[in-house]
């Protein structure tokens, strides 16, 4: 590139990357209008600018695009879930010699405290100081584990966990720490949840457990109720004091005593089913392959909350169900049901499909 | 109650089955909707989506992928930036953290064999196809953007990165210092030489 015989080119980049302002911007551009050379470089340096911003990707359709949205959603819901990265052929080699380089550094470190996937039942280990405890992975869990001689310090950096913990001695202490708080127990069982470094709910079967977290009042929760993250448009969850929750909060979410022999007395069996355990049920059956069950405890869900927005998800589940069990009949019957009635509803590309496909 | 992630887990790709996502109200600002996409929202990452998918895309074909390579690593940009939602600290624009972001996609996809192979059958393909039968000015402007392309790819990575951040995709300095994680000065450097780069490679190209 041949030098410029005017002093004052530098100023052309300055100006170009919007560097140069007040007295300066003027004094240039006066200089600028009577200098051929300043005028050369301030063209080039434009032309510069076209042709990079001549370079642009096609327009894409608007269904392109949605296809595409869609499935960006379907995969970080996926990893959401697994908390693992999506599938990759290309990767797979990697991961090979690295998931050897892992395993190895974990035999290395098995008695040092390390983030790793949990198992779907880990439990401590016999130690006469050390409490006795079971945690089992509701599938997502990452967690790891802090011993300090009576004290067990649990870390569970994400994903939702059910944990038993036997009744503690007077030294023994059980810590749940979650990124942001904790949860001490005193002989218990007990669900936490955590999601993008917060927690969001725990449910206590057997029990109490004491929950602090980070800007919200200590609280005592028990056998039977829950506690969940309020949503930050409605009205705060917990009560006032640092008295034992109870079920009483619409949003809380409490649940069926299982054992009852050591908890106290947990909310009355003949009260009605709350709706959020009931969609949690009909998850379950689903999740655990039981689709007629899971079928009727959809249904069973829609007629009791007809107003839930939980309903539209439900319906397009029945076809599911129905779909998974060889159904494709029933199937296409209840997706037309469910186009009847949610005609924008989010899946109605997949509710046309269900009801196309039946013989 | 709105429907969380979690509650769909059964619904899998078999039925092509989207996440329970809503779109997102049109007055949320980018650094609203990362916040919410960090507290597990996956709609506020379709609203992201919907907002900054040409621009990333465009970006990257700027910095040199091969046109048969942006999907993907649109895709695995937005999936990164899920990810990394619950480290965004507010202290730079969305838009910039976002280019960041991509920034690292493109060059972990660089340093993957299969891609390397995928890019040069790309630019083999590319550089065989026949100019358009335009009008002149049409030709000229098909040329120039080949030459342009060319040039581009010539200069190196760090500097073609800087070149396309402040002068293709508009941010500032400071934006783009934040996007690479690099000194404003270091900007300006790298921009300065990219320029000077690009000039002397469009010359000896004619």
């Amino acid at each position: 590139m041949k030098k410029a015989p005017c002093g004052r080119t530098w100023e052309v980049e300055a100006i170009e990357d919007g560097r140069l302002s007040g007295s300066e911007l003027s004094s240039f551009r006066r200089h600028a209008a009577t200098c051929n050379v300043c005028a050369e470089e301030i063209a080039a340096l434009a032309k510069l600018r076209v042709l990079g911003r001549s370079l642009v990707v096609e327009p894409r359709s608007d269904l392109d695009h949605r296809r595409e949205r869609a499935a960006l959603l379907s995969r970080a819901n996926v990893e959401t879930l697994s908390g693992s990265r999506g599938a990759s052929t290309v990767r797979f080699a990697a991961i090979g010699v690295a998931a050897t380089i892992v395993l190895l550094l974990g035999v290395f470190a098995a008695t040092r405290a390390l983030h790793r996937p949990a198992p779907v039942i880990a439990s401590s280990a016999p130690a006469s100081a050390a409490p006795s405890w079971e945690v089992a992975n509701l599938g997502t869990a990452v967690w790891s584990i802090e011993q300090d001689g009576p004290h067990t310090h649990l870390r569970l950096s994400s994903g939702t966990a059910r944990f038993r913990v036997d009744r503690l001695a007077t030294s023994q202490r059980f810590v749940v720490r979650v990124p942001d708080g904790e949860v001490e127990v005193r002989g218990t069982r007990f669900v936490v949840h955590v999601a993008g470094a917060r927690t969001l709910d725990v449910r206590v079967e057997e029990g109490a457990v004491a929950l602090r977290i980070d800007g919200e009042p200590d609280r005592m929760i028990a056998a039977g109720a829950a506690w969940s993250r309020p949503n930050p448009q409605s009205e705060p969850m917990a009560s006032s004091s640092s008295a034992t929750t109870t079920s009483s909060p619409p949003s809380v979410a409490p649940i069926p005593t299982i054992v009852a022999s050591k908890a106290p007395a947990a909310a009355a069996k003949s009260a009605p089913e709350p709706k959020t355990f009931a969609f949690a049920a009909a998850m379950q059956a689903f999740q655990a392959g039981k689709f007629p069950e899971a079928d009727a405890l959809f249904a069973k869900f829609i007629a009791d909350s007809p107003s839930d927005p939980r309903c539209e998800d439900a319906a397009f589940l029945r076809a599911v169900c129905h779909e998974r069990s060889g159904d494709a009949a029933g199937a296409a019957a209840l997706a037309r049901e469910y186009l009847d009635r949610h005609p924008k509803g989010l899946r109605r590309p997949e509710a046309e499909a269900l009801a196309k496909a039946a013989p | 109650m709105s429907i969380q992630p979690h509650e769909l887990a059964a619904v899998d790709h078999a039925t092509w089955a989207d996440p329970a996502c809503r779109s997102a109200p049109d007055h949320e600002d980018d650094e609203t909707l990362v916040r919410r996409l960090a507290e597990g929202k996956l709609d506020a990452l379709g609203a992201l989506f919907d907002r900054h998918r040409t621009d990333v895309a465009n970006y990257l074909l700027r910095l040199g992928l091969a046109s048969s390579d942006v999907d993907d690593v649109v895709q695995l940009t937005f999936l990164d930036l899920a990810k990394a939602s619950p480290r965004f600290d507010g202290r730079t624009a969305a838009r910039s953290w976002i280019f960041g972001i991509a920034t690292m996609v493109v060059r972990r996809h660089r340093r993957s064999m299969r891609r390397w192979i995928t890019c040069l059958a790309g630019r083999v393909f590319e550089a065989r196809r026949a100019p358009p039968r335009d009008p002149h000015d049409e030709l000229q402007r098909c040329e120039d953007e080949t030459r342009f392309r060319r040039a581009l790819d010539a200069i190196s990575e760090k500097k073609r990165e800087a070149f396309v951040l402040v002068t293709m995709e508009g941010l500032s300095g400071e934006e783009a210092a934040a996007a690479l994680g690099i000194p404003v000065a270091t900007v300006w450097t790298r921009l300065h030489h990219a320029r000077l780069a690009l000039r002397a490679h469009l010359e000896e190209d004619p």
